[in-house]
């Protein structure tokens, strides 16, 4: 193996010994929060980690994809009503209901991508957005079945994860599972080939890639994913509204994206803990506190294009090219 | 091994290919020539599925496949290395031919696999018969212009294509760079055994390398037949030089 290979090797093993430890020390961290914190702070962080893993979830189409996914929200809230309705309405065994709700939102995922994908970008945005819409109305004019406006509230939950000790910990131990996942999602081919889709869709056409399928696949995992999402703020919330399907929440989760780092793995996870910790902190004192997400949407457009992570890896990545160039001379 | 029978495509009131004839036997390396606006990369894009046409038909290996999609084709067996560079400009120089290779392996839908531990062999060594393996780690994005063509035939190559259709490889070329390429084109087509298709200005390349020379003009072609014969043409010297003695 040459110098500059091996050089590259090198770094790339240290920097993943790095990552390794920084996950264990965030699971060991995510396992103490709830012995350390009062109630109301281990609740904002359950709420913190389920729209993490909404927004993650949005990230494999947007960012590992560049599928333009302008409504996320309605398979968020797909899998939440799935999850609320199998309880109160079907009565369903919990384990059960956790476990369709999620493929509800996959469904809907394979109904509207199985349309969208003729498109492609905005267009495929705007199919998107109207679908979602469509789905939003029904659930919300639905009194009878959905409890439209009113939404769904009482949803019985076992008293092991209805207090938010208990809720937390759920969150947590699922929220982990599903990152672990979707990371080896993004690292295996089909997250490679996703990447090439997204860089050069008329290149990965000539290597034989079927993009309409991978961009379907794509879509019907990430609803899934996001389907677990909604299912984890029914636990911690206690309760489900239409609000959760209306497209303000996909722009609001999109903007989650872009403040992390959409071309990074964990970048859509930080920029949740900054939007919702402004919601909720910020809430506090005016209601005007979309007006502070305005300005920071307009920073991030001036000055930081790639989001907080995208500042921080794109230079880090910058440099081990550079070592790998030099080691080459 | 690839039959083009009176493709023509239009755009608007303009037509690319008026009735295009074209044929490439295995094993042959086959060039098409043309002032600009001939119609050359169109034909190459019908071929290759990313243009239907409106007109003719398109044979590989005897069977039809002007109606198939890109990936398709290519599946079929023919690669093409595009005329403007046309590579996964963010991803690695390594990932760009992995892509490729993983493609062709029908691979690219694992989920739960690593893709870092997979087709490492065949990348590294497709990467070494181009001369990038030293650059397996840089960003396709951040190459020279010339590698990025090089890197660009490299992901054509990935795909174990029975033909190779180049359009224009060495266009934008420094001189040293053109005569790395055609180095190049020469020892993979000898390598390989590969059947090439490719179009090109660099007259002095096209003599050089090609078995065969096929000329077009305004969408139609003028001749198409061994170096010799086309350069002694009276039709192309017409195309050529407007009948000057």
């Amino acid at each position: 193996m040459s110098e500059a290979s091996s050089s590259l090797a090198y770094r790339l093993r240290s920097l993943r010994r790095l990552e390794t430890f920084a996950c264990l020390a965030a699971v060991i961290v995510l396992l103490l929060l709830p012995f350390v914190l009062p109630d109301f702070y281990v609740y904002f962080a359950a709420l913190v980690l389920v729209t993490g893993l909404f927004a993650t979830s949005l990230n494999l189409v947007l960012g590992y994809g560049g599928m333009y996914q302008f409504h996320h929200a309605v398979f968020y809230g797909a899998g939440a009503y799935a999850f609320a309705l199998m309880l109160t309405k079907a009565h369903a065994p919990l384990w059960l209901a956790c476990l369709c709700a999620p493929l509800v939102s996959a469904v809907l995922g394979f109904l509207i991508g199985a349309i969208c994908v003729r498109l492609s970008k905005l267009y495929f945005g705007m199919l998107q957005l109207s679908l979602g819409s469509l789905v939003w109305a029904i659930v919300y004019r639905w009194y009878s079945f959905t409890g439209g406006d009113n939404g769904i509230n009482e949803i019985p939950l076992p008293n092991a994860i209805s207090s938010t000790t208990g809720a937390y910990y759920l969150t947590a131990v699922v929220v982990v599972v599903c990152l672990f996942l979707m990371y080896r999602i993004v690292n295996s081919p089909f997250g490679k080939i996703f990447q090439a889709i997204r860089d050069n869709p008329q290149r990965s056409e000539a290597i034989g890639v079927n993009i309409r399928l991978h961009q379907l696949k794509g879509e019907v995992i990430a609803a899934f994913f996001a389907g677990i999402a909604g299912v984890l703020y029914v636990v911690v919330e206690g309760t489900v509204v239409p609000d959760m399907l209306f497209w303000t929440v996909s722009l609001e989760v999109m903007v989650m994206c872009l403040l992390g780092g959409w071309y990074t793995f964990l970048g859509p996870l930080l920029g949740a803990a900054v939007i919702v910790g402004l919601r909720t902190f910020t809430g506090a004192y005016t209601e005007h506190w979309s007006l502070i997400l305005g300005i920071i949407l307009m920073a991030l457009i001036l000055w930081l294009p790639e989001g907080v992570l995208g500042l921080i890896v794109k230079p880090a990545n910058s440099k081990m090219e550079l070592s790998a160039e030099t080691g080459r001379k | 091994m690839l039959r083009v029978e009176g493709i023509c495509k239009s755009f608007d009131r303009f037509n690319a290919l008026c009735g295009a004839d074209l044929h490439v036997d295995s094993g042959k390396i086959v060039a098409v020539i043309g002032p600009n606006g001939a119609g050359k990369s169109t034909m190459f894009k019908v071929i290759t599925g990313h243009w239907k046409p409106d007109g003719g038909r398109v044979l590989f290996r005897g069977e039809p496949i002007s109606s198939l999609s890109p990936h398709q084709i290519c599946r079929k067996g023919i690669s093409m290395a595009f005329q403007i560079v046309n590579i996964f400009n963010r991803m690695t120089v390594f990932e760009n031919v992995q892509a490729a290779v993983l493609s062709h392996r029908r691979q690219a839908g694992k989920i739960f696999r690593s893709a870092s531990k997979m087709a490492v062999g065949q990348t590294m060594e497709i990467l070494e018969s181009v001369g990038l393996r030293e650059r397996a780690g840089c960003i396709a994005g951040t190459l020279s212009y010339g590698d990025q063509k090089v890197l660009e035939m490299a992901i054509a190559l990935s795909t174990r294509p029975k033909l190779l259709i180049l359009d224009e490889p060495t266009a934008g070329m420094s001189p040293e760079e053109t005569a790395v390429c055609t180095g190049l084109i020469r020892r993979l087509t000898a390598e390989n055994g590969l059947t090439v298709l490719f179009c090109e200005h660099n007259i002095e390349l096209v003599l050089s390398l090609s078995d065969e020379i096929m000329v077009m003009q305004g969408g139609k072609t003028i001749i198409q037949d061994i170096p010799e014969a086309v350069r002694q043409s009276p039709a192309v010297r017409e195309a050529y030089l407007g009948g000057a003695p």
